[in-house]
């Protein structure tokens, strides 16, 4: 419509109108009425001529498109009028938005999303299971029988992990990589950036030297280039030929993985070791069938598997692999979720309350629009299009912060939980934050909205001469604040449940001390130590000059270093005491140097510690923990009993204290010690390779590495050193734990700062209303003291009231993440005493600072204060 | 107010645009002199609200059933916006017409069934 045929049309409807009334002031004058009282009589008829000009406005054009501008024009004006009120409430809101965007983002790349490959959800991971361990990769021996005999699987993929020493391009580099049968890619159904993946014919012996790069890797060590395709790199001694590369998205089975060359299960190294139990199995499931389809034959096959091999306790199972990528990631996630939905609610209801508090300001002008015209619907579609408006604004800002609190966190997760790396923005997560800002929008402008539109015109107008509160819009009030503390003292009980479970984490003893442990990792490898002679020589000799270097007070060797990632389950037997039928029993085997409990500081409770004595020439020897000792001979000493998980019986010669392994949080386990050169050349081979050297000294840590580092290098300069110290270790271990950990105290503590400027606006409102009130009680003589306390009544019988609240909710809800908590219970007294104590100080002064103002009033102001 | 339109009958939605055709059909009109024919007509049972006229004419103007013009009256030197009927409008009163005396008749037939003859 154009702007000069509605400014004609309403000149146009003017004129009648005007013609009309004219008219009809004639003709009541002609009845006999006076001409001043004819013209009201006809004013009288024709009633509201603004709302009858309004209606035909309507009628001519959009009219509803041409108010919403209007209001908008509006809403943008009074919000440049309101800068503090404006920014407040915008800000308010761009926190609750920008909290829940990057925990919805994060959520849904991590729990909705499904995992980036073809068809997914028949995707599944097969497992083993015996008594006493939950999850078992398979053997060789299993996965080709399996494979062999299964008939709904489409196809099926092995792979494990192993490190791989990259010679010939710059400094030696030790990457993890994966061995993968050529099926790996294939069915995932991922594309290389760049070439090709593996072939069929690749996973025979023989043609089993290629490798397929990660991007990272790819760019770091080959510097991006596109022509390495065809190229050769020297990996473990071998030289293989570059076939492809992944793109920078694919990260399976994990982030720490750079490289992937074919697993050829009829190699020496499967071959030799058909019934190690290190093949993790993937599966394609063939379409229309489910999981219980699946298990069905799981356990047929694996029945008959485990015949052949008189192997009974082994199970089979299978779980989706979308499971296995989110892992324990689920609850935690969910946690934070409805820690940030609850944030969001605060900041939402804070809004609502100022702009209660605007509105009821507002009251006059929103009478005198009344008055003259405004419709009520018109009146609540303004009110409602200044908080949508506002809101809309608050949820820009918020997504601004949300998209580089995205880039933040996924830096972060890098090395805490690489399964948030993948967190990104996507339109979905655009739209759910456009959605919510727009809810927020809605229901903080709601409650105002009807206290504003429902507003008595006549009284209203007549607020100058009477201080009339609201008594709806203080109601509504009232309740917002009650809500918002009853949410902010269940997100303070929740992450104090979580700062005590995570405190309480970190004061686990690990049954060693890893103050001033330096540990420096490195991987014999098969090409340049090829039997038991050479690597014995490199260890006896590396830890010879270690021992002697300035400042070291001890030093020790293990194979598998608490905490180092690395684990060796195994089934063992003890003499005279053989397991029921249908059942072994298992402990963690760890071949260690002498001096590596004293290095360590793990106790030894009975007998003696390995000598040099115990070498591959001495009596067969192993030290048992206490946990095992405890589980076999309670009561009796374990010292001289025999026990074997190899060809040999070796003789328990002492018991030493328990130590966590890879969890703080984590039960002890059975372990049983043995000297690392009584290992049998076959196991040496086979698991023995990687040696974590632990260093115990006086001097900085710093010193202690490059010391460390150069004594290995001058006995082999190829070799790949990975320096850490024990404490490094431990603090990764907790790095999943801290971080969300500290996600949720930032929330609370987002929640709390809302929660004080909502109680902080509560209490100056009343102030104001009751200036008069307060002023008269003053003149009458009333001790300052009583005016604080009745400014403070009402927030503070608020705030008990909420905290108590709060507080029964928490108590329900602790029982959803009490399986997060450790050292605590979930309903830690502690924590449910202290958190409100908190709230309630920091709402008695959030409402002192504005209850104070009432105590100064001077009563002769106040007499006068319309 | 609301007590004075007691036995005022509120028009139907729709009902409105019918009687203003229905009044243009003896001539041109002006809204006051429309809302005044009702009125009488009726015996005053019909009030037609200034608030609902006015709208309903300009709807009616927009739909093309009837044209607005300035004209001067015949009794006074006056200008005044007469509405005439236009072609479509007489169509569109004759099926208005039909479609009203079929649901008078309709709810004649339940209210009062024994004077059907």
């Amino acid at each position: 419509m154009r702007w000069w045929r509605t400014k004609r049309r309403e000149q146009d409807l003017e004129r009648e109108l005007r013609a009309d009334l004219e008219l009809e002031a004639e003709e009541q004058q002609e009845n006999g009425l006076s001409a001043r009282e004819a013209r009201y009589a006809a004013q009288r008829a024709f009633g509201n001529t603004t709302l009858i000009r309004e209606e035909v406005r309507a009628m001519w054009t959009l009219a509803s498109m041409e108010r919403l501008i209007q209001d908008m024009r509006y809403a943008l004006r009074t919000m440049r009028k309101n800068p503090a009120y404006s920014l407040i409430a915008a800000v308010t809101i761009a926190l609750g938005i920008a909290s829940t965007t990057l925990m919805f983002a994060v959520v849904k790349s991590v729990l909705l999303q499904p995992p980036p490959f073809k068809s997914p959800g028949a995707l599944y991971m097969l497992w083993q299971k015996i008594p006493q361990e939950g999850r078992v990769s398979f053997s060789a021996r299993n996965y080709i029988a399996y494979a062999s005999q299964t008939q709904l699987i489409e196809s099926l993929a092995a792979f494990t992990g192993t490190g791989f020493t990259i010679l010939g391009r710059g400094e030696p580099e030790l990457a993890i990589g994966q061995l993968v049968t050529p099926s790996f890619f294939t069915i995932l159904g991922v594309a290389p950036s760049l070439g090709r993946t593996f072939l069929a014919s690749e996973g025979e012996q023989g043609h089993n030297y290629e490798v397929v790069l990660s991007d990272q890797l790819w760019r770091s060590k080959f510097d991006g280039r596109n022509d390495v395709i065809g190229q050769a790199v020297v990996l473990n001694g071998d030289s293989y030929t570059i076939v492809g590369v992944m793109p920078a998205t694919f990260d399976f089975p994990g982030n720490r993985y750079k490289l992937w060359v074919p697993a050829a299960l009829n190699a020496p190294l499967f071959q030799q070791h058909p019934d190690a139990h290190f093949l993790r199995v993937l599966a394609r499931l063939k379409p229309g069938l489910s999981a219980q389809h699946l298990q069905a034959e799981l356990n047929l096959i694996g029945k008959r598997i485990d015949a052949q091999e008189h192997d009974p306790a082994r199970s089979y199972y299978a779980v989706p692999l979308r499971d296995m990528l989110s892992g324990d990631l689920r609850r935690p996630l969910l946690i934070l979720l409805s820690a940030v939905a609850c944030l969001l609610i605060i900041a939402c209801a804070n809004v609502a309350n100022l702009s209660l508090a605007r509105a009821t300001a507002r009251n006059r002008e929103l009478a005198v629009r009344g008055a003259i015209g405004a419709s009520r619907p018109r009146l609540l579609q303004q009110l409602l299009v200044e908080s949508t408006l506002l809101a809309l604004i608050g949820g820009m800002a918020g997504f601004v912060v949300a998209y580089w609190g995205v880039r933040v966190l996924t830096f972060f997760a890098a090395t805490n939980v690489p399964q948030l790396m993948h967190t990104h923005i996507n339109s979905g997560v655009v739209g759910f934050a456009f959605v919510v800002s727009a809810i927020c929008g809605i229901v903080s402008g709601l409650t105002p909205a009807f206290a504003g539109s429902q507003i008595d015109f006549r009284s209203a107008l007549n607020e100058g001469t009477r201080a009339a509160g609201n008594v709806r819009s203080d109601r509504n009030r009232r309740v917002l604040v009650f809500a918002e503390i009853a949410l902010c003292s269940l997100l303070l009980i929740s992450s104090g449940l979580l700062i005590r479970s995570f405190v309480s984490l970190l004061r686990v003893n690990p049954g060693f001390q890893p103050s001033g442990v330096v540990t420096a990792d490195c991987v014999l490898r098969e090409n340049h130590y090829p039997d038991a002679g050479v690597m014995l020589r490199f260890y006896r000799e590396a830890l010879a000059r270690m021992r002697v270097l300035p400042g070291i007070k001890n030093a020790a060797m293990i194979t598998h270093l608490p905490f180092g990632g690395n684990d060796w389950g195994n089934s063992f037997e003890v003499e005279g005491r053989p397991a029921p039928v249908g059942k072994t029993y298992g402990a963690q085997i760890r071949p260690i140097s002498t001096a590596y409990f004293s290095t360590m500081h793990i106790p030894l409770r009975r007998g003696r510690d390995f000598s040099e004595e115990d070498n591959e020439d001495g009596r067969r020897v192993a030290i048992i923990n206490e946990k095992l000792k405890n589980q076999f001979w309670p009561t009796t000493d374990p010292i001289g009993q025999h026990i074997r998980f190899d060809k040999d019986w070796l003789t328990i010669i002492g018991v030493s204290g328990n130590v966590k392994h890879s969890k703080l949080d984590a039960d002890f386990e059975a372990e049983i010690y043995i000297p690392y050169p009584q290992l049998s050349p076959v196991l040496l081979n086979f698991v023995g390779r990687d040696n974590n050297y632990v260093v115990a000294s006086t001097v900085g840590s710093g010193a202690v590495a490059t010391a460390v580092r150069a004594t290995i290098h001058k006995l082999d300069p190829e070799m790949v050193v990975t320096v850490d110290t024990m404490e490094h270790l431990i603090d990764d271990s907790v790095a999943q734990t801290r971080f969300r950990t500290w996600l949720i105290v930032v929330f609370a503590a987002l929640a709390l700062a809302l929660v004080c400027v909502g109680i902080y606006g509560l209490v100056s409102y009343t102030v104001t209303q009751r200036y008069r009130d307060f002023g008269i009680r003053i003149a009458l003589g009333a001790e300052r003291l009583t005016i604080l306390q009745l400014a403070l009544a009402r927030s503070m019988t608020l705030t008990l009231l909420g905290v108590l609240v709060g507080g029964f909710c928490a108590l329900l809800a602790s029982r959803f993440f009490e399986s997060l908590l450790f050292g605590i219970t979930a309903h830690d007294p502690l924590t449910f005493a202290s958190a409100p104590v908190l709230l309630i100080l920091i709402a008695l002064l959030a409402s002192y600072i504005p209850a104070r103002r009432a105590t100064k009033i001077d009563p002769i102001v106040a007499l006068r204060y319309e | 107010m609301a007590e004075h339109q007691k036995d005022r009958i509120e028009l139907l939605q729709g009902t409105l645009d019918m009687l203003i055709l229905r009044t243009l059909l003896f001539g041109r009109a002006h809204g006051h002199q429309i809302a005044k024919h009702i009125q009488r007509t009726t015996e005053d049972v019909l009030q037609v609200e200034h608030g609902s006229l006015y709208p309903a004419l300009h709807r009616l103007e927009r739909k093309g059933w009837v044209v607005g013009k300035w004209e001067k009256a015949e009794d006074r030197n006056r200008e005044f916006k007469y509405y005439r009927l236009s072609a479509a409008g007489k169509k569109q009163l004759a099926s208005e017409e039909s479609k009203w005396k079929q649901l008078a008749t309709a709810i004649g037939r339940i209210m009062w069934p024994a004077e059907e003859g």
